[in-house]
């Protein structure tokens, strides 16, 4: 693992499923990512933290197409994902799960599940629907009741739950466990283990950082929006410098 | 006001020499009254941004006032126009203090549906004419005094003059601090508040003399056309018509209604003859895409295309002296009570509670910061803090707050932004606040001293020592030949320099800023750093919130750290980075 | 008690009517957050299509409906796309701006075409009178609420049982999630515009048996519409609905009760105090 504070991280080696290469941008003239590089292979969980400000959410909307990067690519099985709008690259296999509440509120949580498979239009989308609410009785028992009474833990079980309807090969996870507590955050990473298990490969973006490092393959470590350090969630765990990313000082 | 322009006047009233054809004087006389109307409408919906839909009322109100007077009390319309400018403006100041804190549609409903009330109630008012309407004495016809004439010429004096005034006051709004303020609330409210304007008192103002001002209007046309009743005078069409007028000529400009009142009077007048039986509203057809392609491409209208063809005004160089400081005494890490006071702070929204009970205070002459994750309700302490929200508990004590440094505290819980900002206090906000379409000296202006200015003043342009403090500021952060550039062709750099400009206008005792370095280059961040500590040096203390560490770490004496909406440590930055609460809270379980 | 009853039927019915008037609107507002001051025009826009379908066909307004509805439709659809999705992220002046020069655009489109004269049709299926609670309504009218509840309740049935209706009510919700979850929000807002004028054109086609036809027919029912929705309230199918409802009785009883002449009076000062007190109306459940 580099310590170099220079270190921009490795970019566009073979195989590599989702390519951030030296990606520049923000908001409109913003200037959040300062060229950003990093890479997720196939199947695996990889994690992005970093201080606040320092451009992981960003960096998520960026490769979801909310936003246009001012300079760089974001390349997908080897494809550009410039200028695609959030739907295709739906289609193309990236789910994303926003930071912010993104259940409808006023739909129930039935209707909310099955929007999930919006992008579907097979006859199995049923059957998937009811083996997720087998899977998950807490919202099995509200399944009927409108999404915006559920709690931030529920809703956030039904976002992140929901991305399997689609079958993706990447989920984009944006701060999973913000705001909840110690128990909705396990299932929240049970639910990730199991995205490892089948083989979807996922990035998510932590500001509590320990359970995600503990979770991860690989870890990049932001900051003013660049790669810092990078390397395997253990080794990135254990780094002293690591702490000084986010609370200032120099080694 | 130029050679040229006034020029133009005197030829304008010289028409009637050698203009004699009727037809032409009718449409001239009324292009005159109407463009008063639509003068009018923009000092309220194109300087204030409050499109009004039912301006009839006003105009009504002045013809109805002043020809009732006339009728039933012999009361010349001379001193009845002006019974009925009040009338208006009483009106007006009663549909304004509750729609204007409402979303802009909502006052353009409101006036719709009040023009409509008082329609119908008229129509059916028998003691003011009902459908029936009221005719005026036309035995008084040839009397000056009864502001009734035989002939067209005196009535187009009439109506130019009173075009006149109504320019004039458009001038005045444009070239003074009223349009400056206007301008300002119109694209950025809240923006403006926490500059200290106080954005209620000004609208309230720009309703009233537009009301005043359309209902004199009002009172000639009643005296020239000797008819009203209520479709003639309180109809929707006329308050559509006063809009139309003054948007597409182009709203928030001094000849726009102008233009746009002379251009649908005359031109329609004489389109639809030409056009023979075919007049039958092909103009108007037009006249409408008009409004939509100028909505959507060039919202000053006709004087916005123009503009475009005309060189932009030199700008005067201003000297800048010295440096922006504070001019108060350097006092860093000054014992003695704190500027700022903030106990048992609480606040929920509904059902999620963003500030537990936060304690802190900040010292004369400090720079304190305040860290946390998302969601830890630092930026709702700011609004609570400068009055942007009220607080559900707690207080919050400002000292120095009569002026002088060591004053008696004032108590500002729950009290409104811009009284707020008068007191000495000024912030940024975490979504950089400028104004788009004002000038980086005008956004400046914006910020000039408030307390005490009273509305007398405001028709006055910024006074020399705001402009020059002005140009200090703008020397300071480097945006010096950017004087005139519009804020929105600035980049966000500089536009964030200049934000901070705008906090250090009145030489604040008290900065709050918002993440202000974020979203910007490294250069612009030294830069930034730069003038906080100047500043500092200077005496302003500061009160920061921001998440880059580097900055955070250099620039604190001291820090608090906020979690889940309540105060979990504080202590200086070295402490700040050794305490494993913090980083745990940081760094996850 | 006979003379309250007899305001009140007159009265619901007129309010489903204005209901159905106000329902686009609601919808455009609801979805996108755009308020439509040209959205009378396009039911006036209807009600003139009628007429001549009626002339030169000889069709009533169910055969009307089928003909002119389709076309109301797309011409909702691009509304939206030449002109309304210039101003979406605009400011509220620059919006307000835009939808008040088409208004002003279609009305002077209809007096260039049609002339100011009013213009009416018979239907002589409806035109006998229909008793309900013991008092006699026309038939014209009746036949008129009678579309509204049934537009109300297509509506309500689509956007709850069909995927596109509940694509419709996420993007309303959260725009950003909607993106997410794959729905294309850009179709969903010229879908709305269309479903929106599309009811208009409902409205005008049931209304004109019993209403005529003018240029500035919209005048009369544009403050009610706005009325309907701010009282009735965000957020919901059902506030349009409320709303109109609403005030049509209030338009009724305080009419009949209080005075004919000033029913509308009361209407309005109803709307400016709801404005002032309750913005978010009788069932607002989202800031306005």
């Amino acid at each position: 693992m580099a310590a170099d504070p220079g270190f921009a991280g490795r970019g566009g080696g073979a195989g590599a499923l989702l390519d951030v290469i030296d990606v520049h941008g923000g908001y409109g003239q913003q200037e959040v990512l300062r060229g950003l590089s990093l890479e997720v292979r196939s199947a695996e969980t990889v994690c992005v933290i970093g201080p606040n400000g320092a451009g992981k959410s960003t960096l998520l909307k960026t490769v979801f197409g909310y936003l246009r990067p001012v300079r760089g690519d974001v390349r997908f099985e080897g494809a550009s994902l410039l200028g695609r709008r959030p739907p295709e690259i739906l289609r193309r296999g990236i789910a994303y799960v926003p930071q912010g509440p993104s259940v409808l509120p006023h739909l129930t949580v039935e209707d909310n599940l099955y929007l999930g498979a919006y992008v579907r239009s097979d006859r199995q989308v049923r059957r998937d629907v009811e083996r997720l609410l087998e899977e998950f009785p807490v919202l099995a028992a509200r399944r009927r009741a409108r999404a915006g009474t559920l709690s931030g833990g529920e809703r956030r079980m039904l976002e992140v739950a929901r991305v399997l309807l689609v079958s993706p090969r990447l989920v984009l996870l944006d701060e999973p466990t913000i705001g909840l507590s110690a128990a909705a955050t396990d299932v929240v990473y049970a639910k990730v283990r199991e995205f490892h298990r089948r083989g979807v490969a996922v990035l998510i973006v932590e500001q509590n950082a320990r359970t995600a490092l503990r979770n991860s393959d690989r870890a990049y470590v932001l900051e003013q929006g660049r790669v810092r350090f990078e390397g395997s969630g253990e080794e990135i765990l254990g780094h002293p410098d690591v702490r000084r990313a986010y609370l200032g000082g120099r080694a | 006001m130029s050679l040229p322009v006034v020029a133009l006047w005197i030829a304008a009233a010289c028409v009637p020499l050698v203009v004699h054809n009727a037809y032409l004087m009718n449409g001239l006389i009324l292009a005159c009254i109407y463009g008063t109307a639509a003068q009018a409408w923009n000092l309220l919906g194109g300087y204030g941004g409050q499109l009004s839909f039912g301006h009839a009322v006003f105009f009504g109100a002045g013809a109805y006032t002043s020809t009732l007077l006339l009728v039933s009390a012999r009361v010349s319309p001379w001193a009845g126009m002006w019974a009925g400018a009040a009338v208006a403006a009483a009106v007006a100041l009663i549909v304004g203090y509750p729609t204007f804190r409402l979303r802009r549609h909502y006052f353009a409903l409101a006036t719709l549906a009040l023009a409509e009330l008082v329609r119908i109630v008229v129509l059916n008012w028998p003691a003011v004419g009902g459908a029936v309407g009221l005719y005026l004495p036309v035995r008084l016809l040839g009397r000056t005094d009864a502001m009734m004439w035989r002939t067209k010429p005196p009535y187009y004096e009439l109506a130019l003059a009173l075009l006149a005034v109504a320019c004039a006051l458009a001038w005045l709004v444009d070239r003074t601090r009223l349009g400056l303020y206007l301008r300002a609330v119109d694209q950025d409210e809240g923006a403006a508040q926490a500059l200290g304007v106080p954005a209620r008192r000004y609208k309230l103002l720009a309703i009233g003399l537009s009301a005043a001002l359309t209902a004199l209007a009002g009172s000639v046309f009643a005296q020239y056309v000797l008819y009203i009743d209520p479709s003639t005078v309180l109809d929707s069409s006329r308050s559509v018509l006063f809009a139309v007028m003054a948007l597409l000529g182009g709203r928030g400009t001094v000849i726009g209604p102008v233009l746009g009142a002379g251009f649908l009077t005359l031109v329609s007048q004489y389109a639809g003859g030409a056009l023979g039986g075919l007049g039958r509203g092909y103009d108007y057809v037009v006249y409408g895409l008009a409004i939509m392609i100028v909505a959507v491409y060039e919202p000053r209208g006709l004087a916005g295309l123009a503009a475009r063809f005309r060189r932009a005004r030199g700008v005067p160089a201003v000297e800048p002296q010295a440096d922006g400081g504070s001019g108060g005494p350097a006092a860093r890490h000054d014992a003695g009570p704190p500027v700022l006071d903030v106990r048992d702070l609480a606040k929920h929204f509904g059902g999620v509670q963003a500030l537990r009970g936060v304690t802190l205070d900040v010292k004369r002459g400090e720079i304190v910061g305040v860290l946390g994750p998302n969601g830890a309700g630092k930026s709702t302490l700011f609004d609570c803090v400068t009055g942007f929200v009220t607080p559900s508990g707690g207080r919050v004590t400002l000292r120095g707050g009569d002026g002088s440094l060591d004053g008696r505290p004032a108590e500002i819980t729950g009290r409104g932004p811009a009284w707020i900002a008068q007191q000495g206090l000024a912030r940024t906000f975490q979504l950089m606040r400028v104004f788009p379409a004002l000038t980086a000296m005008d956004n400046l202006l914006v910020g000039q001293e408030h307390r005490g200015e009273s509305l007398l003043a405001s028709l006055t342009p910024s006074p020399p020592a705001a402009r020059l403090r002005g140009a200090e500021l703008l020397h300071l952060v480097g945006l010096a030949e950017h004087v005139g550039t519009p804020a929105s062709a600035l980049s966000y750099g500089q536009q964030k320099l200049l934000s901070l400009a705008m906090a250090l206008m009145r030489r604040p005792r008290l900065v709050l800023l918002d993440e202000p370095v974020a979203g910007v280059n490294l250069t612009v961040i030294e830069r930034i750093k730069a003038h906080i500590r100047a500043q500092n040096a200077a005496g302003v203390t500061f009160l920061i919130i921001e998440h880059n560490m580097d900055v955070v770490m250099e620039l604190a004496d001291r820090l608090y750290f906020l979690a889940e909406g309540r105060v979990v440590t504080e202590g200086p930055p070295d402490a700040i980075q050794r305490n494993e609460e913090v980083l745990r809270l940081y760094y996850g379980r | 008690m006979e003379l309250f009853l007899a305001a009140a039927v007159g009265g619901l019915v007129m309010g489903l009517i204005y209901a159905l008037v106000s329902l686009g609107l609601g919808l455009i507002w609801g979805v996108m957050d755009v308020i439509n001051f040209a959205h009378a025009e396009y039911m006036m826009l209807a009600m003139y299509a009628m007429f001549f379908a009626n002339r030169w066909f000889g069709l009533t307004p169910p055969g009307g409906l089928v003909v002119i509805v389709p076309f109301a439709f797309v011409a909702g659809v691009v509304t939206y796309r030449v002109l309304i999705r210039r101003v979406v992220q605009a400011p509220p002046v620059t919006q307000i701006f835009t939808t008040f020069g088409l208004l002003f655009f279609l009305r002077y489109l209809a007096f260039a075409a049609f002339g100011p004269n009013y213009r009416g049709i018979a239907w002589p299926a409806a035109s006998g009178t229909v008793v309900i609670a013991g008092v006699p309504v026309g038939g014209e009218k009746v036949a008129a609420a009678l579309a509204a509840l049934a537009t109300y309740a297509l509506l309500h049935a689509w956007l709850q049982g069909t995927k596109t209706g509940k694509a419709l009510q996420a993007t309303a919700q959260n725009p950003v999630a909607a993106l997410a979850l794959g729905i294309e929000v850009e179709r969903m807002y010229a879908l709305a515009w269309g479903l929106s004028i599309a009811t208009a054109a409902v409205a005008g086609v049931f209304l004109l048996p019993f209403y005529q036809a003018s240029p500035t027919v919209a005048d009369a029912f544009v403050l009610i519409a706005f009325a309907s929705v701010v009282l009735g309230g965000f957020g919901s199918l059902l506030g349009p609905l409320v709303g109109g409802v609403a005030i049509g009785l209030i338009e009724g009883i305080a009419g009949t009760l209080l005075s004919p002449t000033f029913k509308l009076v009361f209407v309005f000062a109803a709307f400016l105090l709801v404005l002032f007190v309750r913005p978010t109306g009788l069932l607002g459940r989202e800031t306005p």
